[in-house]
Formats: structure tokens, C-alpha cells, sequence
């Protein structure tokens, strides 16, 4: 209802379409601010990592991680023992050394510091050989950690160049390559893992004595030439898959019509969106070779004595596990912890990189 | 349906041809014949061994020997004890068998239950404590596992006797041998349930009126269960090579000591045997899990 002597501007009538401009205020700039809904530009990493960031447990395992990486660099610089060899004290054998408890001295330490000698304590105690256990665990730490690194690493390589050609090319050659690929990866590994060490170890053994290579150990190699010819099959797979798939987009097509040359369709399109199923799947390959390696060990098929990895230290301490259950728990400890922290920052990047394949 | 079959079959088959010809032809290239011993033996003998089994034949001609006898169910003898090796394998593998198929069994129950359980308490406490066992379970590696249930309740608690061979209790090794896979089929269970929990048949029983635990076991688990079998073959590979771990741990005489002694003792001609017929074992399962995955969801395309 209106008042008769107050006219509005417009004659309105009922259902008309006119708006009645007194009723609205111009926007401040602070309004306009208010509807923007452009956020700062970000790439794709910058993305990811702030996702990742937001997940507490990765973050928590990356911090973990760092720890035990810087540990493994730190450590065998203060401890004054070697891994490979008894403690001597004072430049004399000591038969009391052996199956030390975790900060116990042997009667001739106690000697050497009642008499005002300073000697470094066996944080971890001392193993059935008279070794530091400490300085063991931190080296055969190392040694799982590089095994699993370097594994994953060569099946990166394999799986990447394998998967990517057989994607590209496609047709016949792609056919006869993933069949390749069938018949690998429905052998039994685990067998086939044992088997080739075993054999490997046989074979090598004797041709690498003196050489650097023996100071690596058959077991060592034969885990790296094991890992090259049978765990590449599901990198390449999957890659392959990826490749594949990618190839059919539009925004390929696209980028091609535009005259994109190969080399760039594959730099700008291609990698970037499989990069991130290639880093996790990566990331998690880590894990699966630190607990192959620690089954062989458990078989006696690991590295070569005296290099310690963890696996071969759980498993040599089994022998005396109800004497001193602690020469077991430390190294199963810390392989437990490092598995976990790498599953865990596996998933985190998964969780950030790729939300496709969240579960 | 059947071409897919006959596919994987044929598959299969190859599979097992090209492990024993790994097999065979790698432990072939071990430098040393099977007689060479620390002490030398007479040539005389070591000529008569060596025509015995065939060793002065081509390789080629001992692969097809080798062969043939296999068809026969004759995979030699150990060279350590001089046994027929599938014999051994018979009588041992009986004991592998009752351990793991008690675990398979276990895994399987305890995982999916847990799993539902899970699903249906998710983010709450329940849910949390059940996926921090099972990262964690999933972060040990076997033979630790079951060295600390060795530790743990045989030797510091006493609750279960150590195995011995007149009154032979499985509890302990089963469950070393089951936390692994019951943890992995918990988090598999976890999300295929709550991928199902998710879909519009569900929803569409909760609006007829359905009661909540009918749409959770008839319409929900049955279709979650579902993927879940494809690991029945994985599952069984898993189980023997954990075999060898368990039984080596509490020394029970079964097909995976024997194995793990065959490898410290460096009998060829047992590894040979062994690794052939797990790996075939392991091929089949794997086979017969896929089979029953595409006959009993009928929504799996055949290529």
C-alpha cells in the first residue's frame, strides 16, 4: 500500500518487471571483496604439500623420519665402536664383554673408569660377540633404509622406461610387452625371491671375492638384481595404465591441435598427472623392500656378516631372545617404526596428491 | 564367460611352466656338481652317480627327464638324506596345511568382522583402535611377530605350551600367522563396506522402512564381501611363504621348516622340488580365487 502524496520515482504496477532503485546502495569496495571467489594462483605441488601438511600422522612420520635419517648420519661419528669389531679395552681383549645389559660395563671397563678412564657407555648394550649393540642397530638401521631406497630406485627406473614405451607405442608391441609382464607378475615373488637369492649367492659368491662389490655382500646385489627383474611389473603396469589413459584426454588432444610438439604434450600433460601415482606408489615400494630384505635375512639369505640390517639382527638375536629379549626388541622396534612411518607418509601423500585414489 | 576361462587357464598353465623352468635352469647354473664333497670320492662311484641320474646328459634332454618325471608325480630324491622328495612333501606338507588353513579361516573371520565394525563406527573410538592395531600389525615383519608371541605368551606368560611333536597345540603359530592378513583384510573390509554403505540401494532399503541390521548384513555385507575373495589368492601365498616363518619360529616339522633347512643345508634337489610345487600351489590358488570372484558377482565384465 502507498501513501498518495509520496510518489515513488516509477509507477509501479503489480507484477511489472521494474525494480525499484531507492531500495539498493551502490557496493563498497569492501563488498566486492567480500564475492570474490578467486584464490591466489597455486601449482600443483604447492597443493599438494599443503595438504599433506594438514594430515597430523604424516607429518608426524616425516618428523619421526628425520630423525632416525639424521640419527643414522649423526650417530657413528660420537660412538667411538665399530660395528664389525669386539670392544677392546684399553687396547686388551675383555671376555667379560659379551651380552651386556643396556648401560652395564664389563668387569675391565669398570677397572679402566674406577681408575679414571673414560669410556663411552653401551647405550644398547653389547651383543653375544662383545660388539656395541648400539652402534649395530644405528648401522643396520642404514643399511635397511639404503636397501630399501636403492630397491625401490631400480624399480622406479625399470617400471618407468618398460611402462612409458609400452603406453606410447601401443598395438602390437604394447600386446606383446604387457603379456611379458602377465606371465612376471603372476609368478610367486616371494619364491622366486628366495630362489634367486639362493642361487645368486651360490654363483656371485666366489666371482666378486676382493672386490669392492664383496664389501656390499651377495645378499645385497642379489636383492637388487631380484628386485630389477620380477618388482618392476607392477610399476610398469601401472605406469603403463596411467599413460594410457592420459593419452585419450581432451586437453591432449587439445594441446596437439595446437601444435604442441610431442616433447612438450608429454613434459606439460602427460608427467605431471601421472607424477604424482609415480611418487606414491614409490614411496610405498620402500616399506615392501625393507620387509624383503628382512625375510631373507630371517633365512639367511640377507647381507652379507659382519654388516648388521635389522632384519638379520632380529633374526641372529632370536638365538638368545630369553636370555636378553632386548637384543630382539631394539631392532624389531625400530624396523616397526620405520615400515610405519613410511606406510603412513605413503598414504599421506596419496591422501594429497591424488584424491582419485583416496579410500 | 568361458573364452575368459580358458584364458586364465592357459595362463596358469604357462605360469607354471616358465617357475620350473626358473627353477631348474637357475639351480643348474650353480657352479659345482651335486657329488663335489669336502672329501673326494671315488671317480668310479661319482661316474656311476652321474649316469644314475642322468648328469651327463645335455641339459636340454635332463630338463625334458625332468619333466616327464614330474608328470609322473616323481620330483627325485633329497640330496642330503636320499628321500623320495615328493614323498617328504606329502607327509609334511599336512602339517603346513591344517596351520594354514586354520589361519586362512581366522583371517578371514576376525578381519571381516572387524571391518564391519569399523565401517559402522566410523571415526569413533571403536574405529580408531581397530585401524591403529592394524597399521600396526601391518608394520611388523613376520618372523618378529611371531618370535615376540613366542616371547610373550609361551616363555614369559606360559599361558600356551611351546609345540612339541606328541601334543602339538597350533594356537600360537596360527596366530602369529594370522595378524597380518586379518589386519589387511580389516582395512580392506573397512572400505569396500563403506564404498557399499555409500550406494543407493542402501538408502533406497533404510527409506522402505528395512531394519538397520538387515540392510547392513543382507544388502550391505554381501556385496562388500565381494572383492574381499580376490585376495583368497594372494592370501594363500601369503600363508606358505609365512609357513616357513612360523614354523621355523616354533620348530613345528612342516613343509616351510623343511624348506628354510633345504636352503641352510644346500640341498638342491629338495629346494627344486619344493619351490616347484608351492609355486604351482601358489598359481592355482590364485587362479581358482578369480574363478569364484567373476562366477559369483555377475556385474565383472569378461574382456
Amino acid at each position: 500500500m502507498r501513501e498518495g502524496n509520496k510518489r515513488a520515482p516509477f509507477a509501479k504496477n503489480m507484477l511489472s518487471m521494474q525494480v525499484d532503485l531507492s531500495k539498493f546502495t551502490l557496493a563498497s569496495e569492501e563488498d566486492k571483496k567480500s564475492f570474490e571467489v578467486m584464490r591466489p594462483p597455486s601449482t600443483f605441488w604447492r597443493d599438494g604439500f599443503k595438504n599433506f601438511k594438514k594430515n597430523k600422522m604424516a607429518m608426524t612420520s616425516v618428523i619421526v623420519l628425520v630423525l632416525i635419517i639424521l640419527a643414522i648420519v649423526i650417530v657413528p661419528y660420537f660412538v667411538p665402536y665399530k660395528y664389525s669389531e669386539t670392544i677392546r679395552v684399553d687396547g686388551k681383549r675383555d671376555r667379560t664383554v659379551a651380552n651386556l645389559k643396556p648401560y652395564e660395563w664389563s668387569e675391565k671397563e669398570q677397572e679402566y673408569i674406577d681408575e679414571g678412564g673414560d669410556l663411552f657407555p653401551h647405550v644398547m648394550g653389547t651383543d653375544p660377540l662383545g660388539r656395541d649393540y648400539f652402534i649395530r642397530v644405528i648401522i643396520g638401521t642404514r643399511v635397511s633404509l639404503i636397501v630399501g631406497f636403492f630397491a625401490s630406485l631400480i624399480v622406479l627406473v625399470i617400471g618407468l622406461i618398460y611402462g612409458s614405451v609400452s603406453g606410447f607405442l601401443g598395438g602390437k608391441v604394447d600386446l606383446v610387452m604387457m603379456r611379458i609382464v602377465d606371465i612376471i607378475y603372476s609368478l610367486p615373488d616371494t619364491l622366486m625371491i628366495i630362489l634367486l637369492s639362493f642361487v645368486l649367492k651360490e654363483t656371485i659368491g666366489k666371482q666378486i671375492q676382493g672386490t669392492l662389490l664383496a664389501k656390499v655382500g651377495t645378499g645385497m646385489i642379489s636383492m637388487f638384481i631380484v628386485f630389477g627383474l620380477l618388482y618392476w611389473v607392477s610399476m610398469a603396469r601401472l605406469i603403463r595404465g596411467q599413460i594410457l589413459s592420459i593419452k585419450e584426454n581432451e586437453y591432449v588432444l587439445a594441446a596437439n591441435s595446437m601444435g604442441a610438439s610431442n616433447a612438450r604434450t608429454i613434459r606439460k600433460h602427460i608427467l605431471p598427472n601421472c607424477i604424482s601415482v609415480i611418487i606414491i606408489s614409490t614411496a610405498l615400494q620402500i616399506p615392501s623392500a625393507i620387509f624383503t630384505e628382512s625375510f631373507l635375512s630371517f633365512l639367511g639369505l640377507g647381507v652379507a656378516v659382519p654388516m648388521p640390517s635389522l632384519g638379520s639382527l632380529a633374526s641372529e638375536a632370536r638365538q638368545g631372545m630369553q636370555a636378553y629379549p632386548y637384543q630382539l626388541i631394539f631392532p624389531a622396534v625400530i624396523i616397526s617404526l620405520v615400515v610405519l612411518t613410511l606406510n603412513l607418509i605413503g598414504d599421506g601423500l596419496r591422501d594429497a596428491f591424488d584424491p582419485k585414489l583416496r579410500k | 564367460m568361458w573364452r575368459y576361462f580358458l584364458k586364465r587357464i592357459l595362463l596358469a598353465i604357462a605360469t607354471v611352466f616358465v617357475v620350473i623352468a626358473i627353477t631348474f635352469f637357475t639351480m643348474n647354473a650353480i657352479p659345482g656338481g651335486p657329488f663335489d664333497k669336502e672329501k673326494a670320492s671315488d671317480p668310479a662311484t661319482i661316474k656311476a652317480l652321474t649316469e644314475r641320474y642322468d648328469l651327463d646328459k645335455p641339459l636340454g634332454e635332463q630338463f625334458t627327464i625332468y619333466l616327464s618325471r614330474m608328470m609322473k608325480g616323481d620330483l627325485g630324491i633329497s640330496m642330503r638324506n636320499g628321500r623320495e622328495i615328493i614323498k617328504t612333501i606329502n607327509r609334511k606338507f599336512a602339517v603346513s596345511a591344517k596351520i594354514g588353513g586354520y589361519s586362512i579361516i581366522a583371517s578371514f573371520a576376525i578381519g571381516i568382522t572387524l571391518g564391519v565394525i569399523a565401517a559402522l563406527k566410523r571415526n569413533k573410538l571403536t574405529d580408531r583402535v581397530i585401524i591403529f592395531f592394524t597399521t600396526l600389525f601391518q608394520s611388523v615383519p613376520g618372523f618378529v611377530m611371531a618370535t615376540l608371541v613366542l616371547l610373550v605368551f609361551a616363555l614369559k606368560l606360559g599361558w600356551f605350551p611351546v609345540y612339541n611333536e606328541l601334543r602339538p597345540n597350533y594356537f600360537l603359530a596360527v596366530l602369529s600367522l594370522s595378524l597380518y592378513p586379518a589386519a589387511y583384510i580389516t582395512r580392506l573390509t573397512k572400505s569396500s563396506m563403506l564404498d557399499v554403505m555409500a550406494d543407493d540401494y542402501i538408502r533406497t532399503a533404510r527409506s522402505k522402512g528395512v531394519s538397520p541390521g538387515k540392510v547392513v548384513f543382507k544388502h550391505a555385507l554381501r556385496n562388500a564381501v565381494l572383492p574381499i575373495i580376490t585376495y583368497l589368492g594372494p592370501m594363500v601365498a601369503y600363508t606358505l611363504t609365512g609357513s616357513m616363518v612360523v614354523e621355523t619360529v616354533f620348530t613345528m616339522p612342516g613343509l616351510g621348516l623343511e624348506f628354510v633347512q633345504s636352503i641352510l643345508n644346500r640341498d638342491y634337489t629338495m629346494i627344486m622340488g619344493t619351490t616347484i610345487f608351492l609355486a604351482s600351489l601358489m598359481v592355482i590358488m590364485t587362479l581358482i580365487s578369480d574363478l569364484i570372484y567373476k562366477m559369483v558377482d555377475p556385474r565383472i565384465t569378461f574382456e
